[in-house]
């Protein structure tokens, strides 16, 4: 259970690290406004 | 919550069914000036993509590095019968392209304009949550796939000179 534990911090730590740099990178590349922020959505109707 | 590993391996993408794809991938290689094998992946991804908006309770967005996708994306609706009977045989329900409608892009830039702290922190969240959905249903290598590798090729500049007239 220990061992379990610690590899899902580390999974969820790496995970969360990757979208942290991901976004820094992102920032850094990307202009924010509307029409690069958000061009368009999908949407799932049953 | 993340997906298991094992779980992630249970999702079998390559058989998300889409008959006569070809008749797609050819139709936007007479859009744009690409090789089959690279419009091929590009529809790979569009598919994914599609997997991935039937998977989420709330709406996802695509933005400037997926242009590519949406290109494509673009593409596949236009094959309005096939791309309805890709979504309802794969996601049993129809995922609709809704583009943002300019008084919302309009909202936006006036609320960029008076707080921009607060919609860049917006803006964060969202993207971070988006981040987030595409690691847990398809992995950190299409996470990196869409959000760095894409979008350093696909730049709208490289984009617009692969346009055909």
């Amino acid at each position: 259970m220990k061992t379990t534990t610690t590899k899902t911090n580390t999974k969820n730590n790496s995970k969360n690290d990757l979208i942290n740099n991901l976004y820094s990178k992102y920032i850094t590349n990307n202009v924010i406004s509307s029409s690069d922020c958000i061009r368009c959505e999908a949407i799932g109707n049953d | 919550m993340a997906l298991l590993e094992n779980e992630l391996d249970s999702i079998d993408l390559e058989s998300l069914e889409c008959k006569n794809e070809e008749n797609i991938i050819l139709g936007f290689m007479d859009r744009y000036a690409v090789s089959y094998c690279e419009a091929q992946e590009i529809f790979e991804e569009t598919k994914k993509w599609l997997y991935l908006a039937s998977k989420s309770e709330d709406s996802v967005f695509i933005d400037k590095p997926l242009q590519i996708i949406d290109e494509m994306w673009h593409t596949f609706i236009l094959h309005t019968r096939q791309y309805y009977d890709f979504c309802l045989t794969n996601f049993k329900k129809l995922i609709h392209h809704q583009p943002t409608p300019r008084y919302e892009k309009e909202a936006f830039e006036l609320a960029l304009e008076a707080n921009p702290s607060r919609i860049l922190k917006e803006h964060e969240e969202s993207m971070k949550k988006q981040f987030s959905l595409i690691y847990d249903h398809l992995g950190s290598e299409t996470l990196m796939k869409w959000y760095d590798i894409l979008p350093n090729k696909y730049t709208t500049e490289y984009i617009n000179s692969i346009k055909k007239a």
